[in-house]
């Protein structure tokens, strides 16, 4: 299993990055929607988490794009807040689950088991 | 589909405090997520230390200093929004514009960044304490909406320079950066209470703020 971490707040996605490595899972992570785009275009992934607010291109725009490159990767919103409105916007654009920060990582890791499943 | 009514005085005021509030809280929220990343991974190291596993020290070291110095940045957004609920207690008549101001750009620095727009506020010009003869949170919603206007405006990762100065018995804020497009005027429901007027100058927005407004003598 290969995943992206896509956070504008580098200190939680390169921290967050190490505790996956820690867990021997595979991962790369960017700080803009544009930065993981790159990656995308390079590498395959399993799944991605994005977060819902970046300057730039934000989350919603991100995982448009990310679905239309690697349809079957599997996308995973990061969101301050769970406002309604955002969550449902991004579910529609084809997020496939979503986490509210902070991040649990047990309930990231649980999420992407039961993708497997 | 019908066109939400237009909101009044007071609905306005809920926005402006559900605005500043709401990304105040998005930022605490933020830090919050750091240092429980840090925290967390902290804590595995020395999970893995009690194991025999070799801690990095360095690491450790880094992780620490981390934590304090993201709950100090935590403790500045509480203590900018503490200034801020405060602003709105009746009884306070005067607004120094110089720290308003500084904490409106504070509050709104997070939300220019998402639309990739950088604030930068300029010292005073002769470091003058001007008061307003008017209510603050009165006073920080213009500045607000003046704000609003002027990254609605700018162009993708451009500079807003955020000056104030005195002009006569008025106090002149300017926000001048590469424009793309005319910045909106501040309503005017916010400008009239302070007898206030907008203006777009080339690349520029400024708003006149009378510092004895006649509305509130």
């Amino acid at each position: 299993m290969r995943v992206l971490l896509i956070d504008d707040e580098k200190e939680l996605v390169s921290t967050l990055s190490e505790r996956l490595d820690l867990r021997g899972i595979a991962n790369d992570w960017a700080t803009s929607g544009e930065q993981g785009l790159e990656l995308i275009a390079a590498k395959n992934f399993d799944w991605v988490v994005v977060d819902l607010k970046m300057p730039g291109l934000g989350g919603v725009e991100t995982i448009r794009a990310i679905k239309q490159r690697q349809p079957q990767a599997r996308v995973i919103l990061l969101t301050g807040h769970s406002a309604a409105e955002d969550l449902k916007q991004a579910l529609e654009m084809g997020a496939d689950r979503y986490l509210v920060k902070p991040v649990d990582i047990d309930d990231l890791l649980a999420l992407m088991q039961q993708g497997r499943d | 589909m019908s066109k939400p009514p237009e909101r009044d005085q007071e609905g306005r005021a809920l926005d402006f405090f559900g605005a500043v509030t709401a990304s105040a809280t998005h930022e605490i929220k933020n830090e919050l997520a750091v240092i429980n990343e840090h925290s967390h991974l902290m804590l595995e190291m020395l999970q893995m230390a009690a194991q025999g596993r070799e801690p990095d020290p360095q690491r450790l070291q880094e992780l620490t200093s981390r934590v304090i110095a993201r709950v100090g940045q935590a403790d500045q957004v509480v203590k900018r929004l503490n200034t801020f609920a405060h602003s709105a207690e009746k009884q306070r008549d005067r607004c120094q514009v110089g720290p308003a101001l500084e904490l409106m750009v504070r509050c709104y620095l997070r939300l220019a960044a998402l639309r990739d727009v950088r604030l930068e506020l300029e010292p005073l010009a002769g470091g003058e304490d001007l008061a307003i003869k008017a209510p603050p949170i009165q006073v920080e919603q213009a500045l607000w909406a003046a704000l609003q206007a002027a990254v609605g405006a700018a162009a993708s990762g451009s500079l807003i320079r955020v000056s104030l100065s005195r002009a006569g018995e008025a106090v002149s804020l300017r926000l001048a950066g590469e424009l793309s497009q005319p910045p909106a005027e501040p309503p005017a429901e916010l400008l009239a209470p302070l007898e206030a007027t907008a203006r777009a100058e080339a690349g520029a927005l400024v708003l006149d703020m009378p510092l004895n407004p006649p509305a509130a003598a």
